[in-house]
Formats: C-alpha cells, sequence, structure tokens
C-alpha cells in the first residue's frame, strides 16, 4: 500500500462525508460559520462607522490612531487568545461573565482579530475618494449627510474588500479560538456535536489523532468556504471596477 | 441696468503664506457668459471655488443677490447653494450609472421618482446623450463625460453655473459641441462663469472676461476691450498681441504722438493725453499689419511704413500664415491667399504699414 492509495483513499472517504451530510462534519462546520459570521458582523457595525467617523473628522494624532489600526491589523491570533483568555478566565475582570470556553467566547476574540482589518482597509478606501468627488456632491447642492454618503458610496468596493478580507482572517485562525473555545464537542446520544470546535481546530485534532478523512473533509470545507468568498469578491470587483482608473 | 448675480469685494485667498488670490474685485451680471482668463496656476479655479462657497475667502466679501455670503447660514446658505453648480475640470463623475449621475441634484433635493425620471431624459437630450441612462458613466469619453456633467449641474436649473476649464483635453470638433452646449445654457437663463485659458473660447462666449494674473485681476471688459485695447503688458501678451513694443513718446499734439521704439523704427499712432517723455508699451495684434502690394506706390493712406525681410513662415491652421520679420522682429498674420499672390516666402523682403488704429499703447 503506497502513500498516493493511502491520500486517495482518505479523499474518498472525506468526500462521502461531505456528501452524506455526516452530522458532526456539519455541527462543526455549523460552529465555524456561526462564530467568524457573528465576529465579521459585529466587527463590520464596528468598524464602518468608525472609519467613516476617522475619515471625515481632524484631530489631534489622527496620524497616530492610523499607526495603530495599522498595527493591530497583524494582530498575533495566539496572541488575541490569551488576552481575551486572561479577561474572561474565572479570576480574570470579566471572569464573574463565565464565558471561557463558550462560543461567545470565541466570537470575541475573532471579533478583535477581525475588527481592525475590517476597518483599517475601509478607512483607506474612504480617504481615497477623491475630494473632487466630494466637492460635486457638495456643489450640486448636497448635504453634509448626502457628501458622506455618496463616499461611502464610493468606497464600497473597497469596504467589501475590507469585511471579506476579517472575514478570511477570521475563518482561518486556530490560535485564538483553540485557546478560548476549549476546541469541545458533546457526546450526544452516540454522535458527537461540536459545542466550540470549528473547521480549524477539528483538522489539528483529527489530523492529530489519525482520523485523516475527517481532517481531509475538514480542508476541503474550509478552503471551498475561502475560495467561495474570493470567488464573490472576484466577481464584484470585475463588475464593478470598469472605469476604476479614470478617477 | 441688470442684476449682479455675484459680486466680490476685496476678495483673496492664501494657501499658507502665498495668496492664491488678492485684491479681487468683480460683478457677474444676470444672464451674462463671465469668463475668466488666465494661465494655469493664475488662480482661476480658486476664484470658482470660493464663488461656489467651496472655500471659505481668507479676505474680503461675495455678495449673492445682493447679500453678503458669510452671514448667510443653516438652511439659508443651503438655499443659496442649491443656486449654483460648479462643473470641475475634468468633470469628475461618481461610480454609477449615466441616469444616477444626472438625477444626483434632484434627488437631494427630494424630488419624485417619476419626476427625476423625466427630467433627466430631458437633460441628457439637451447635451446630445439621450438613450444613454443606464451606461457605466466611468466608460464614457472625455466629451461625453463633460456633457454628463453639465447635465449633472442644469437639471436643477441653477441661476449659476460655474464651469472649470470645460474644454480642457478635447480635440477641436468637441470643442466646438460643448461650446454650443454652453450657449444653450446660458440662453435658457443660466448665468455662466467660464474659466478658461483658450482665447476663441473667450471670444465666442464671453459676454465679458476678466483677465487674472499671479491671483489678481488685471483688467475687466468686453472682448473687444480686452483683445484691443488692453491695459496691461501682462494682458495683451495673454490675448495674443504678438508685438509688444516699448517706446518713449518723442512728439505730442494732444492727439497724436510720435513715438521712438526701442527696435529703432519711429511710430505715429492715436495717444490722446499723452505727453513728451512718457514710457509706453506699443501694442500690435499680428492680424493687423499690413503687407503692402509691391506695385502699388506708397500713397499717404499708409501710415508707418516699415521694410522687413522675412525670417520664417509658417501655416497656422483656419487658412492664415504667421509670418515673422528679421529686423525689425515683427510677427505678422495674412490669409493663405495673399501668401500665393504675393508670393512670399522666406528671404523675401516686404513693406508693411502699421495703422494708427493697429497701434494701441499702453503705459508702461
Amino acid at each position: 500500500m503506497g502513500s498516493m492509495e493511502f491520500l486517495y483513499e482518505g479523499f474518498i472517504k472525506a468526500l462521502k462525508l461531505i456528501i452524506s451530510l455526516d452530522p458532526y462534519v456539519l455541527s462543526v462546520t455549523k460552529v465555524q460559520l456561526a462564530v467568524s459570521g457573528t465576529a465579521v458582523v459585529l466587527g463590520t457595525l464596528t468598524a464602518i462607522p468608525l472609519a467613516i467617523l476617522l475619515a471625515f473628522t481632524k484631530f489631534p494624532g489622527k496620524a497616530m490612531s492610523q499607526g495603530l489600526i495599522t498595527t493591530a491589523m497583524g494582530l498575533p491570533p495566539v496572541g488575541v487568545g490569551l488576552f481575551v483568555f486572561l479577561l474572561i478566565t474565572r479570576r480574570g475582570p470579566l471572569g464573574f461573565l463565565d464565558l471561557l470556553y463558550t462560543p461567545s467566547a470565541m466570537i470575541l476574540a475573532q471579533y478583535i482579530l477581525a475588527t481592525p482589518i475590517i476597518l483599517g482597509v475601509s478607512l483607506s478606501a474612504l480617504e481615497e475618494v477623491p475630494q473632487k468627488i466630494k466637492d460635486m456632491a457638495f456643489s450640486l447642492g448636497g448635504r453634509y449627510s448626502d457628501v458622506i454618503w455618496i463616499v461611502v458610496k464610493e468606497a464600497k468596493l473597497g469596504i467589501l474588500t475590507g469585511i471579506l478580507a476579517g472575514f478570511g482572517r477570521a475563518i482561518a485562525e486556530v490560535g485564538a479560538i483553540l485557546t478560548v473555545g476549549g476546541n469541545i464537542v458533546h457526546i450526544i446520544g452516540s454522535q458527537e456535536v461540536s459545542y466550540t470546535r470549528t473547521l480549524t481546530t477539528a483538522i489539528t485534532v483529527e489530523a492529530r489523532q489519525g482520523n485523516i478523512p475527517e481532517a481531509i473533509a475538514f480542508g476541503i470545507i474550509l478552503i471551498s468556504l475561502a475560495f467561495i468568498v474570493n470567488v464573490v469578491l472576484v466577481n464584484y470587483v470585475m463588475r464593478f471596477s470598469k472605469g476604476y482608473e479614470n478617477v | 441696468m441688470s442684476e449682479s448675480v455675484i459680486e466680490a469685494r476685496n476678495l483673496c485667498k492664501k494657501y499658507g503664506e502665498k495668496y492664491a488670490l488678492k485684491d479681487v474685485n468683480l460683478k457677474i451680471e444676470k444672464g451674462e457668459v463671465f469668463a475668466v482668463m488666465g494661465s494655469s496656476g493664475a488662480g482661476k479655479t480658486t476664484l470658482l471655488r470660493l464663488l461656489n462657497l467651496l472655500e471659505a475667502p481668507t479676505c474680503g466679501e461675495i455678495y449673492f443677490f445682493g447679500k453678503e455670503a458669510s452671514s448667510i447660514r443653516g438652511s439659508e446658505r443651503l438655499e443659496l447653494r442649491r443656486r449654483m453648480a460648479l462643473v470641475a475640470q475634468g468633470a469628475p463623475l461618481f461610480r454609477a450609472s449615466v441616469f444616477d449621475n444626472v438625477a444626483y441634484g434632484l434627488r437631494v433635493r427630494g424630488y419624485s421618482r417619476s419626476y427625476i425620471k423625466n427630467k433627466v431624459s430631458e437633460a441628457l437630450e439637451m447635451v446630445g446623450l439621450k438613450g444613454y441612462e443606464n451606461r457605466n458613466a466611468r466608460t464614457l469619453s472625455g466629451g461625453e463625460m463633460q456633457r454628463v456633467a453639465f447635465a449633472m449641474a442644469t437639471i436643477f436649473s441653477p441661476d449659476v453655473l460655474f464651469l472649470d476649464e470645460p474644454t480642457a483635453n478635447l480635440d477641436p470638433i468637441r470643442e466646438k459641441a460643448i461650446e454650443d452646449i454652453i450657449m444653450k445654457i446660458n440662453k435658457i437663463g443660466i448665468t455662466v462663469v467660464l474659466a478658461t485659458h483658450k482665447q476663441n473660447e473667450a471670444i465666442s462666449l464671453a459676454d465679458k472676461i476678466a483677465v487674472l494674473y499671479n491671483g489678481q485681476i488685471e483688467q475687466i471688459g468686453s472682448p473687444e476691450e480686452i483683445f484691443y485695447k488692453p491695459r496691461s503688458r501682462v494682458v495683451a501678451e495673454f490675448v495674443g498681441t504678438e508685438n509688444v513694443i516699448d517706446g518713449v513718446v518723442e512728439f505730442s499734439n494732444g492727439r497724436e504722438v510720435i513715438i521712438r521704439t526701442s527696435w529703432g523704427f519711429r511710430l505715429s499712432a492715436a495717444g490722446p493725453g499723452l505727453t513728451k517723455g512718457d514710457l509706453i508699451n506699443v501694442c500690435i495684434r499680428p492680424e493687423e499689419i499690413m503687407i503692402i502690394r509691391e506695385d502699388i506706390p506708397v500713397n499717404p493712406k499708409h501710415k508707418n511704413i516699415l521694410t522687413g525681410v522675412i525670417a520664417e513662415i509658417h501655416p497656422q491652421g483656419g487658412a492664415m500664415f504667421r509670418i515673422k520679420l528679421k529686423n525689425p522682429p515683427l510677427i505678422i498674420d495674412v490669409p493663405r491667399h495673399v501668401v500665393d499672390k504675393m508670393a512670399l516666402k522666406e528671404g523675401k523682403k516686404i513693406r508693411v504699414s502699421l495703422k494708427l488704429g493697429a497701434c494701441h499703447l499702453i503705459r508702461a
């Protein structure tokens, strides 16, 4: 039995798991989407208003705050995981909330990771909208709010890129959710059901335990999700970026 | 007397330590085309932006319909802004369909969908872009973009339209089409303030011209005054008076003067009010110089006869030729038929006459 056969067999079994909608695989995927999705939605709701505020105001220390955002875009997941862990552990300042090893803790960690990315990318998109566009909206009789709205519309491609980049960050990271989520699976009846196990953490566990088909199945799903996100983005770029250079 | 729509008093604008505009005084009357001429960096765009309330002046006042702008606040200011529109240089457009671009001014004013739809097709028809509603605005050609920008800025029937270099980067045919649209816009009662560096455009469109130089207004007047009676050397040179010659008044009888020029010859010209010793510039437009046919004897009608040798002769477009003389270094524009008939070519010696009326004198 060669190594190729072993991979081939694993791959076939993985496809069977996916096509048969294996309850365990499904529950892991659901947790991943719920956690990363919620984190990105909350991150978007925080980052976009903040980006608009930063783009349209001038204050001392603005350059420094932008530097801070850029730095935060590259926060190491394990570090963030540790920070959230210390925050919500029983003896930590938010220990009373009893969040450790819950999906909420994972959402919090991914929220901290994704928000700066959404904020940073959106902010630079908003600031790249030429002054001429703002002037035109104003000159054509727009109120200040109309001008803000047109800038957001002009920057929507960049803002979308930011949201998708944030999602990409959330869906790909292991370190933070492993630390604060605990990679927990409940056994209901004889069935394994994920509580805080996601695609990424599952892959590490299954591979280590020699469950190659499961590991490959999770890998396929994870890569497909990332792929779908990128296809959507590229399509959107192709459709709306025509004449982009004409600004 | 027509109503003054915009009046600027002692307007200035400073960026850092440098004045972009200084001591600007002007009045724009209702219904006229007011051209602001000047080379790049003269302050045209800054002036338009101040008048459109996009920027605040550093000093001075602007009156709109008799009311001082800085005293107008809140909703009244919004109403005032909504009586004007600016089309910036290069006609920037929103990243949207042509329809959404043109509809913008009416949307922010809260008009109904059906009203906007009708108005957009009317506006597009006026600029010659009927049926362009669903096109992506950013994929249009330069001339089409300029037209869309006009439709955007006129759909809400402003009182005043500011146009910043509307024909920059356009070929002559599209330039003409844009000028026609500007005329049309002006005919429906919109006062047009046009910033341009093109003489032709100012001549063919403007009722009044202000020449800006280094942020200051050198002269305001009708196109005739600006082009044929420039008040300063700067204006004369800017409006294409190629021959500006330094001189001093040698003799004056109160009406006519005799001038000794730095080019070595003497000229007589109409110079009321000048006295002996006055330092002046003689301005002669190249098309105002007459070449005397060889077979015609000199007669008293011919004033200021000079002889010179043709140094260069080039076609100018529009069936005109430009001749540069050697000593005196006059520049002369003549029609092609004259060039053909007189067999004018480099090296040929010719006689020219400078009519009294062709020599415009400015005090140096």
